[in-house]
């Protein structure tokens, strides 16, 4: 296991780099030097080469970036062009409303989709298995920002039950972040309840088609048993991958969720940054948002060993 | 933005499989092998009708539009659906039934655009990662590295280094969903490479480029057509999106996502806005998913009920 985690890692940073190259060069490519925006457009020119310099615009961009991945790996993601703080500190800040969206949304989208999926697998072609498919069916067409919008006419429109906009920090008060976060899990968790649901109902379905599952229906294993003990054991691995699936898309839904409900979260700060060509913003979250589904990949990797014990990695 | 589902375990045909539909479709013909497929049960016949109408939409979008969906009426600004406007009027006056119905041209641009070059590149990739093992490592590892960006992020920092223009929202797009036509496309072709007709085909002197233009091609193509289907549902609601985000379509041109994006600002007065354009995304992608289940029933028995 250990030498799993370790080939694993080693794997992982050929990959890190490629991102952190992709971020690098996809944000230089933009045109438009964002020198402009801390002058005038009709500065004299030893204004803006000043301003370059500063910057360290002026040097060549393999140099720009090692300078930049250096400080990366050192835990330094430089300093924002607009604010001037350093991007760790503003990514930061914008986090836990993500996070907590993510999360919240990811239970959600578990309590639901899992239960769902295992028994219209098991039921198949039952009315229940029918609810289901038009269930998975409309949450993966429905874009997660326009059930945002019916769910603030429905909620907080008409009904005035719920918050319409903003983020409660939990700090502050518990109550009122959780009745914050409502509306937006939903919107968001939906369509990741969808992917789970329809991905544990084929899971389950192919582990109930397996020889075992015949040999322990044969023994005279009661029904029960076999499919909640003896399948569903065998589907946590396909279970696990969806989760891998929905949690890279839950962070990318965010994005979008997030200007739905006017939450101050990394959404916000990346289409912010992107708006006013804050270089160091756009490439620090992009890393970072990278980095962390690098990591969620990677636990998911080594949890298939621990629900599958048949899985050895040496 | 939800990521491509994938098309689960596509495998390759079996070659005898492939004489036998060969020898299937002399006797019956083209067209109504065609039919059998798209119509082939009652969830695939409404998958069909919903792509074709879409498509036919965006076609025939004058026809069908009862109004210029530019024109504007500031007199007429935020009024319910009527008689004379179906669907009501926008922040601007303008006709919101007949912009869903223009709307539907940037859809299906973008959408069959991206389709198109994520297989021409999805396809290329693929194939030169499954078939020449000094290359496999590099790509696949620069896929991972694409794929490690939630899809949305990624489409917006290109445009961002783009400028927002239908033509880089469907490059932006492209580059976000390559990655994974080729990890299905490389697939296909590792699980060949093992096979005794390539082995054959090699044996009896055959080029790589015949090998791969007479057998990897024809085998990767139903695994490909099924992944289309769902490349078109996820391009059209990332571009929707990308749009509502601000980032992809700019207004006046009328896409569902800016329509909606003008929707959020007048959620409290207007929420007739926010309805239609919604309404026809979901209907587009539910068509090209329930589409896609079926091409991929029908091309994969082993998948059936799965």
């Amino acid at each position: 296991m250990t030498i799993f985690i370790i080939r694993r890692l080693i794997v992982t940073i050929p990959v890190v780099l490629l991102v952190g190259i992709a971020a690098f060069l996809l944000v230089h490519l933009t045109p438009g030097d964002p020198a402009d925006f801390f002058l005038d457009p009709d500065s004299p020119v030893e204004e803006i080469e000043r301003i370059r310099a500063r910057l360290g615009l002026d040097q060549p961009l393999p140099v720009q970036f090692v300078n930049w991945f250096g400080g990366v790996i050192r835990g330094d993601l430089g300093q924002s062009f607009h604010q001037r703080r350093p991007v760790l500190e503003m990514f930061g800040r914008a986090f836990p409303p993500t996070i907590y969206l993510t999360v919240t949304s990811l239970l959600l989208a578990l309590i639901i989709a899992i239960p769902i999926g295992i028994f219209s697998a098991i039921r198949q072609d039952s009315l229940l298995d029918r609810f289901a498919s038009v269930f998975v069916l409309i949450g993966v067409a429905t874009p997660n920002f326009w059930l945002g919008l019916l769910l603030i006419q429905l909620f907080a429109v008409q009904l005035g039950w719920l918050p319409a906009q903003g983020f409660v920090r939990p700090e502050a008060d518990v109550w009122g972040s959780l009745r914050s976060l409502i509306l937006p899990s939903i919107a968001l968790g939906y369509s990741g309840a969808a992917l789970i649901a329809r991905m544990t109902r084929s899971g389950m379905l192919e582990v109930l088609r397996q020889d075992f599952i015949r040999t322990a229906r044969a023994k005279g294993i009661a029904e029960n048993r076999v499919n909640y003990v003896h399948a569903l054991r065998n589907a946590f691995n396909p279970i696990l991958t969806v989760i891998g699936l929905a949690v890279a898309s839950l962070i990318s839904g965010s994005l979008v969720v997030e200007l739905v409900f006017n939450f101050p979260g990394v959404g916000r700060l990346v289409v912010d940054s992107v708006f006013r060509r804050d270089y160091p913003v756009i490439q620090g979250s992009l890393l970072l948002i990278a980095g962390i589904t690098i990591v969620v990949n990677l636990v998911i990797d080594m949890l298939y060993a621990v629900t599958d014990p048949r899985i050895r990695y040496a | 933005m939800p990521d491509v589902p994938r098309a689960a375990a596509p495998g390759p045909h079996d070659p005898r499989e492939g004489e036998r539909e060969d020898l299937g479709r002399h006797r019956k013909g083209l067209l109504q092998r065609l039919r059998e497929i798209l119509f082939r049960n009652q969830l695939t016949s409404i998958g069909t009708v919903l792509t074709g109408a879409i498509l036919l939409m965006a076609v025939f979008a004058p026809f069908l539009a009862t109004h210029d969906p530019l024109r504007t009426n500031v007199r007429n600004r935020l009024q319910p659906p009527s008689a004379e406007h179906w669907m009501g009027t926008d922040d601007a006056g303008r006709d919101i039934y007949s912009r869903a119905i223009f709307g539907s041209r940037v859809s299906v641009r973008v959408g069959y655009s991206v389709v198109v070059l994520t297989t021409v590149f999805g396809l290329a990739i693929g194939v030169a990662a499954g078939y020449y093992r000094w290359l496999d490592g590099i790509l696949m590892r620069t896929m991972d590295a694409l794929m490690a960006f939630p899809s949305i992020f990624l489409a917006i920092a290109i445009l961002a280094a783009l400028g927002p223009a239908e033509s880089n929202v469907i490059w932006a797009l492209s580059v976000t969903l390559t990655p994974g036509t080729a990890r299905i496309v490389r697939g296909v072709v590792l699980s060949l490479k093992e096979r005794d007709f390539i082995a054959a085909a090699r044996g009896l002197g055959a080029r790589d480029l015949r090998i791969l233009r007479r057998h990897v091609v024809p085998n990767s193509l139903a695994p490909l057509i099924v992944q289309s289907t769902f490349v078109l549902g996820v391009a059209i609601l990332s571009e929707a999106g990308l749009s509502f985000v601000g980032a992809g379509i700019q207004p006046p041109t009328p896409s569902w996502g800016n329509m909606l994006a003008d929707a959020k600002r007048y959620l409290f007065v207007a929420p007739w806005m926010s309805y239609f354009p919604g309404l026809f995304i979901v209907f587009g992608v539910l068509g090209l998913n329930l589409l896609g289940d079926g091409l991929r029933d029908a091309f994969d028995p082993r998948m059936r009920g799965g």
